[in-house]
């Protein structure tokens, strides 16, 4: 069979107009640039082979403009921000400019959608129309004052003022509106190891508001004096903490980090959780954030604190002089555990990220060995002697370890935390960030408490008396007197008595009785 | 073969060829990357104005781990990051109308404990109180910044829950 030739001529040029059609059309009629995915790797490779063209926020106020009323006769910038892009450094921002912006522009008000926009360099990267958030206004006029100008001002205002390293690396601007409904301008950076932020006045150029990131005056630690059944405010009641820690010999005592004016302070209680005092205050370079605390007793040494930062893992024997511990290798130290002797101790340290990434033991704090790859969660056993350590990323399985040896044992499911008789997995409860909070039985995992969870704790007699509280995330306090078979919900706000988030992020038990629980707190912007 | 390809063929060829060339020289590379995460979201409403990114939260956006903790990959995405959900998220207006969405951006931090697993993401659900009622939602700072609507957003948060997402994200 043969087709005409005039056929074939027809067809061709009828593709050659829709491809002109589609390469004209697929032209962004703002800024000249073809879209790209702003996180594709390829992408940002090509970006940077491109020249950095670093905008001001005003010239990127433009752009988006210019954008905006293309895509809607009425549409203008209502948010706008820099963003992080590959390549980036901590000094980025210095000289008030950035390569990567972020704005969503709105349209009229009956406009159903938005349309998010990004620009790299001048060009832009990506367009989403999606649908409009609420109470999303036009930015109503343009600023008058550029980011360079913000950055003079607000360094000129608050001297020591640093670039930022973390989710937004350098100094990063934005134009929002801010509590009083006007519009800012807003300056992202630190200061003395916190996030800053800064509110220009778009319009005369004057400092408006100067805060911090502080997590101060939320949080706290409740108590109970019947296993569980009932709870009650601590002195420790509007304190951030962190974390909490029962002593590993002594009955009724117990030790938490708070963070207070960005320093980490160490408090101790000695009557079950209802009286707390400070011991001391670990130095300014140890950041203002513990992760996770530890505390391990020896015949040689006594009693050691630890306490595990982003700078690293800090010891002292007394709480008040506190040294860095520097022959665990680099990284942040996120968990802590330590499987408790009556004369000696082996204390585990989780790095769960970078390239020293892994598991380390030490019996001394001297000497620390690998004792695995990955990034591993730990959790103590009812009787301090072992550390079952779990890895979402390893589901099934898990490292059992206790003072002198460790083996692979076998889990379900992806395990965040557990808590009971590791040797015996049928006397263990287990938090599986697939299924919940449960328990094995004939080597079934049956989840038994539905409530989001966020930490566990079984009674130092649970063998007999069956007694575990969980605390919940959001959910309040839950508690089983079987075992986890079966859970009542014995404090549905925890907040109501000690302010906080309601996240019970720790339950520890320091008696049969005693039990305390932490209430995790709120990170805030404040003046500084 | 030559007998196949007549003139007619190649005449077709040719113009086909140069448009293909022409479309790939100036064609966007339109390939979006996404790498796919799991993890549980739950929701959280009303609250601070400014959230820890330092811009008002608002509908759209999400709260993850702070920067480099909690041994979870997804606390080191920068404030502005795109994820968007396999499945869409139901929120609603002031009015009560509701709507559904699936692109979030990251502008706000959360579990400061590492209670939960990595990628765990916590949808915002606004900020609309009822007249007379209370501008508290677990898991937000008491007494924060509410707007007054027939609406109450910390419903949605409580009944979202926790639900396990796929996305994608960076």
């Amino acid at each position: 069979m043969s087709c005409p030739k005039w056929f074939f001529n027809v067809l061709a040029m009828v593709c050659l107009v829709g491809i002109l059609f589609a390469v004209v059309g697929s032209k962004p009629t703002a800024v000249a640039q073809p879209p790209i995915e702003y996180s594709l790797p390829e992408a940002a490779q090509q970006i940077q082979q491109k020249p950095a063209k670093p905008l001001t926020l005003l010239q990127a106020y433009d752009l988006f403009q210019t954008r905006a009323q293309r895509w809607q006769p009425q549409g203008a910038v209502a948010f706008l921000q820099s963003i992080d892009v590959e390549g980036d450094s901590r000094s980025s921002g210095q000289d008030g400019r950035r390569r990567g912006w972020a704005a969503t522009l709105v349209g009229t008000e009956a406009q159903s959608t938005q349309l998010v926009v990004r620009i790299v360099d001048g060009v832009i990267v990506e367009e989403s129309e999606e649908p409009a958030a609420p109470d999303l206004v036009p930015i109503p006029n343009k600023p008058q004052i550029d980011s360079p100008k913000a950055l003079l001002v607000a360094q000129t205002a608050k001297q020591g003022l640093g670039p930022s390293a973390d989710k937004g690396r350098g100094f990063h601007f934005a134009l929002d509106t801010i509590p009083r409904g006007s519009v800012g301008i807003l300056v992202r950076a630190s200061y003395s190891g916190r996030p800053a932020l800064l509110t220009i006045d778009p319009t005369k150029g004057s400092l408006l508001s100067a805060q911090v990131r502080s997590g101060e005056n939320s949080g706290g630690i409740l108590y109970s004096t019947d296993a569980g059944q009932t709870w009650q405010a601590s002195n420790l009641n509007g304190q951030l903490v962190t974390a909490i820690y029962a002593h590993p010999l002594k009955e009724m005592t117990a030790y938490a980090t708070v963070i207070q004016q960005g320093t980490i302070v160490l408090y101790q209680t000695q009557d079950g959780g209802q009286n707390w005092s400070a011991l001391g205050s670990l130095p300014d370079r140890a950041g203002n954030w513990a992760n996770s605390l530890a505390v391990v007793a020896s015949a040689k040494q006594g009693l050691e604190f630890v306490v595990a930062t982003s700078s690293g893992l800090w010891v002292s024997a007394d709480g008040k002089s506190w040294s860095l511990n520097k022959r665990l290798p680099g990284g942040p130290k996120q968990w802590l555990g330590a499987a408790q002797g009556s004369e000696d101790y082996r204390l585990f340290a989780s790095v769960p990220l970078g390239k020293n990434r892994g598991l380390y033991g030490t019996t001394d704090l001297s000497s620390w060995d690998k004792v695995a790859e990955g990034s591993y969660r730990l959790s103590e056993s009812f009787d301090k002697t072992m550390v079952l350590a779990t890895d979402e990323e390893q589901p099934d399985k898990a490292l059992l370890l206790d003072l002198d040896s460790q083996k692979n044992i076998a889990i379900p499911g992806k395990v965040l935390r557990a808590a009971g008789n590791f040797r015996d997995l049928e006397a263990t409860l287990f938090d599986d960030s697939l299924s919940g909070v449960g328990r094995l039985t004939n080597k079934q995992f049956q989840q038994t408490l539905t409530a989001d969870n966020a930490s566990l704790a079984v009674a130092p007699d649970f063998s007999t008396n069956h007694i575990a509280v969980a605390g919940g995330f959001r959910t309040g306090i839950h508690r089983t007197t079987d075992g986890g078979l079966t859970w009542n919900t014995v404090l549905t706000d925890p907040s109501a008595i000690v302010t906080g988030s309601n996240e019970v992020f720790s339950v520890k038990f320091l008696s049969a009785n005693s039990v305390i629980a932490a209430n995790g707190g709120f990170e805030t912007w404040q003046n500084f | 073969m030559a007998k196949l390809l007549t003139r007619a063929h190649s005449s077709f060829l040719v113009i086909a060829i140069i448009g293909l060339l022409i479309l790939l020289a100036t064609m966007a590379p339109t390939l979006v990357y996404a790498a796919t995460y799991t993890g549980w979201f739950t929701g959280y409403a009303m609250g601070n104005q400014i959230g820890a990114a330092g811009v008002e939260v608002s509908q759209g956006h999400f709260a993850n781990h702070s920067y480099g903790t909690c041994g979870d990959p997804a606390s080191y995405w920068p404030w502005g990051t795109k994820i968007t959900t396999a499945q869409s998220i139901t929120l609603h207006y002031s009015n009560g109308a509701a709507y559904s969405r699936k692109k979030f951006y990251l502008e706000d931090s959360g579990d400061l404990n590492c209670s939960q697993g990595n990628y765990w993401v916590d949808i915002y659900f606004g900020r609309y109180q009822r007249f007379g009622e209370p501008c508290n939602c677990p898991g937000s700072p008491s007494n924060g910044f509410c707007i007054n609507a027939n609406y109450n957003s910390c419903n949605d948060a409580q009944n979202f829950g926790r639900t396990r997402r796929t996305y994608t994200g960076p």
